[in-house]
C-alpha cells in the first residue's frame, strides 16, 4: 500500500457535487472528499483484503449464533423486548443489505477494528465518487469496487421477498439523505418502486397496528438509515416490536448483534489469537495499560479513548452509558501524518469493495477525509 | 484476475435528486378513511388493494373489493357513516387517518455528528 500525492482535478468540487457528494466539504470549509492523494495497492494486497473480509464475515456469523445459543444478550445490553425479535429474525433470515468493516492495515497485518453493520455511510463516495474519479484520472487501472453492481444484484434477489414499494427512512441531513437516495437508486435499477420519508414523519396507525407513510399507506418494507439502539428506545418502540412481523425492516433487527461493539470481545473469546482480530475484552484490567476504549454503542468515532498508560487521545460525545469494550491498540500506518482506515464493504454475503478514510489522528471520526484508491 | 469494478453505473435519477433535497410535509387536518359500500368506516387494511384514487393496485385483482378510500375535512370513528367528503383526494392536500400519530421516531439524533447539513447524522 502506497500513498501518492497528486494535484486534485480543478473542478473536483463541482464534479463530485453533481455526482451526488453534496457533502464534499465539512462545515468549516475543509475537504471531506480528498483527492489530493490516493492509495495504490497491488492486486495481491486487494486479494488479501477481500479474503480477510470473507473470513471475518464468517466469524461474525458464528459469533451471532453463539450469542443466540447461549443467551448472551445481556453482554450486549440488548433490552429484553427485542430479544425474541432478534432470535426470530435470525432464524427467518429476512433481507439484509450491507455493512462496512473498518480494518487496520499496515501492509502486512489486517486487523478488524469494528463492523458498522446497521447504518454504515460513506457509501456514495466508495461506490460512485471514487469510481468516477478512477475513470477520470486512471482508467487504465482497477479499483476494489463493484458495490454498485452488487447492490443492484442484491435488490434484484430481494424482489420476491419485499413489498413492491420500498420506503427509505432517514433523518433530515445531506449525508443521510444522499446515502438513502443512492441506495434507493440501486433498488430502482432492480425494478423496485421507492419512496422517501423522514423518520419523524413515519406514522403509527393505532387502528391497524402498523406503520404508515404520509398518505397513511401501510409501509410493508422499510429501509432505515437509523440505528436500532435509538429506534428501540423511542415512542414508537412498542409499535415496532408489536408489528415487526408485518414489516420488513432493512437492515433486519438481528443486525443489533453485529453492530454492537461488545461482539468484538465475544469474537476474541471464540477465536483467541486469530490473525485478523485484536484482543478485545469487556474489562480494561486485561491489558497492561495500553488499549483503546470504545463505547459498545457509539457512532462516528465518538467517546473513544486511546490509552498508553494514560489517555493520549480522546473524542467527545454522549455515548458510554451502556458500557465499553477495551481493544488492543493497532498501530495504523502513518503516511506524512495521515492515518488510513480501510472500510471493506459487504453487500449481504459478498465482499463488494473498499473505501478509505484518513485522519490526522489515530481516531477515525466523522471529520476524517475520504481518499480514493486504485490497484494495479 | 477477478473483475472487481462496477461495469456501468446508471444514476440518472440520483444525479437529479442531489439538487432536490426535499423535506417532507407535516400533518394536516384532512382525513382519509376506509369505508364499506354503505359508507361506514372500516379498518384501513381492507383498502390496501386500492391506491389513493381508488384504482386497484397491481396484483390485487379487479373489481372484487367493496371497500374504498373516502376523503373528508373531518374525522369519523370506526363504524360511523361518513359524509361531507368524496372518494377522490383534493390535489395538494395531505390526508391523515384518525388513528395515526407521528413523531415517534427520529428524536434520538439531537446532538449527533455528521459531515454537515441541517441535522445530526444517523450513519457512521
Amino acid at each position: 500500500m502506497k500513498r501518492i500525492t497528486i494535484a486534485p482535478r480543478e473542478n473536483w468540487k463541482d464534479v463530485t457535487e453533481k455526482q451526488g457528494l453534496i457533502y464534499n466539504t465539512l462545515d468549516d470549509g475543509s475537504v471531506y472528499w480528498d483527492e489530493s492523494a490516493y492509495y495504490e495497492f497491488s492486486s495481491s494486497e486487494v486479494d488479501e483484503i477481500e479474503r480477510v473480509t470473507y473470513v471475518l464475515h464468517q466469524l461474525y456469523l458464528d459469533a451471532a449464533q453463539h450469542i443466540i445459543d447461549n443467551n448472551l444478550f445481556d453482554k450486549l445490553k440488548i433490552p429484553s423486548p427485542v430479544i425474541q425479535l432478534i432470535k426470530d429474525a435470525w432464524e427467518k433470515e429476512p433481507p439484509a443489505l450491507y455493512g462496512r468493516m473498518d480494518l487496520g492495515y499496515d501492509g502486512e497485518n489486517i486487523k478488524l477494528l469494528e463492523y458498522n453493520a446497521d447504518t454504515p455511510t460513506a457509501l456514495v463516495e466508495a461506490s460512485v465518487i471514487q469510481w468516477y474519479w478512477l475513470q477520470d484520472r486512471f482508467p487504465m487501472y482497477d479499483q476494489f469496487n463493484s458495490l454498485h453492481d452488487k447492490l443492484v444484484a442484491k435488490w434484484t434477489d430481494l424482489k420476491d421477498y419485499v413489498d413492491k414499494t420500498v420506503y427509505f427512512a432517514h433523518l433530515d441531513n445531506n449525508e443521510d439523505f444522499m446515502t438513502v437516495a443512492y441506495i434507493a437508486e440501486t433498488a430502482k435499477n432492480a425494478g423496485l418502486a421507492t419512496k422517501f420519508i423522514l423518520m419523524s414523519d413515519i406514522g403509527w396507525d393505532e387502528q391497524n397496528k402498523y406503520f404508515v407513510d404520509l398518505e397513511n399507506n401501510h409501509m410493508a418494507t422499510i429501509f432505515k438509515l437509523y440505528p436500532y439502539e435509538w429506534l428501540i428506545h423511542e415512542t414508537f418502540a412498542g409499535g415496532f416490536v408489536g408489528s415487526y412481523k408485518y414489516t420488513e425492516w432493512i437492515e433486519p433487527v438481528w443486525k443489533m448483534l453485529w453492530s454492537n461493539k461488545a461482539i468484538l470481545a465475544i469474537l476474541w473469546e471464540l477465536n483467541p489469537n486469530h490473525p485478523n482480530l485484536l484482543p478485545t475484552y469487556l474489562d480494561a484490567k486485561k491489558f497492561d495499560g495500553n488499549y483503546v476504549k470504545k463505547p459498545i454503542y457509539s457512532r462516528e468515532g465518538a467517546n473513544i479513548e486511546i490509552v498508553r498508560d494514560e489517555v493520549v487521545a480522546s473524542t467527545g460525545g454522549d455515548y458510554g452509558e451502556e458500557g465499553f469494550v477495551y481493544q488492543q491498540l493497532f498501530e495504523l500506518p502513518e503516511f506524512d501524518g495521515n492515518y488510513p482506515v480501510l472500510g471493506s464493504w459487504m453487500i449481504d454475503q459478498d465482499a463488494g469493495g473498499m473505501g478509505i478514510r484518513e485522519s490526522k489522528s489515530l481516531i477515525t471520526d466523522n471529520r476524517s477525509r475520504f481518499v480514493p484508491h486504485l490497484f494495479k | 484476475m477477478k473483475n472487481r469494478k462496477s461495469k456501468n453505473i446508471k444514476l440518472a435519477g440520483f444525479f437529479g435528486i442531489a439538487t432536490l433535497f426535499l423535506a417532507s410535509c407535516g400533518n394536516s387536518e384532512h382525513y382519509r378513511h376506509c369505508v364499506d359500500k354503505d359508507g361506514k368506516v372500516m379498518p384501513d387494511s381492507l383498502c390496501n388493494c386500492r391506491d389513493e384514487n381508488n384504482n386497484y393496485r397491481p396484483g390485487y385483482g379487479m373489481g372484487m373489493s367493496p371497500f374504498m378510500w373516502y376523503y373528508a375535512g373531518r374525522s369519523f370513528g370506526y363504524g360511523q357513516s361518513v359524509y361531507g367528503g368524496g372518494y377522490s383526494p383534493s390535489p395538494g392536500v395531505s390526508y391523515s387517518s384518525p388513528g395515526v400519530s407521528r413523531g415517534g421516531f427520529g428524536g434520538s439524533s439531537e446532538g449527533s455528528g455528521g459531515h454537515g447539513g441541517s441535522g445530526g447524522s444517523a450513519g457512521e
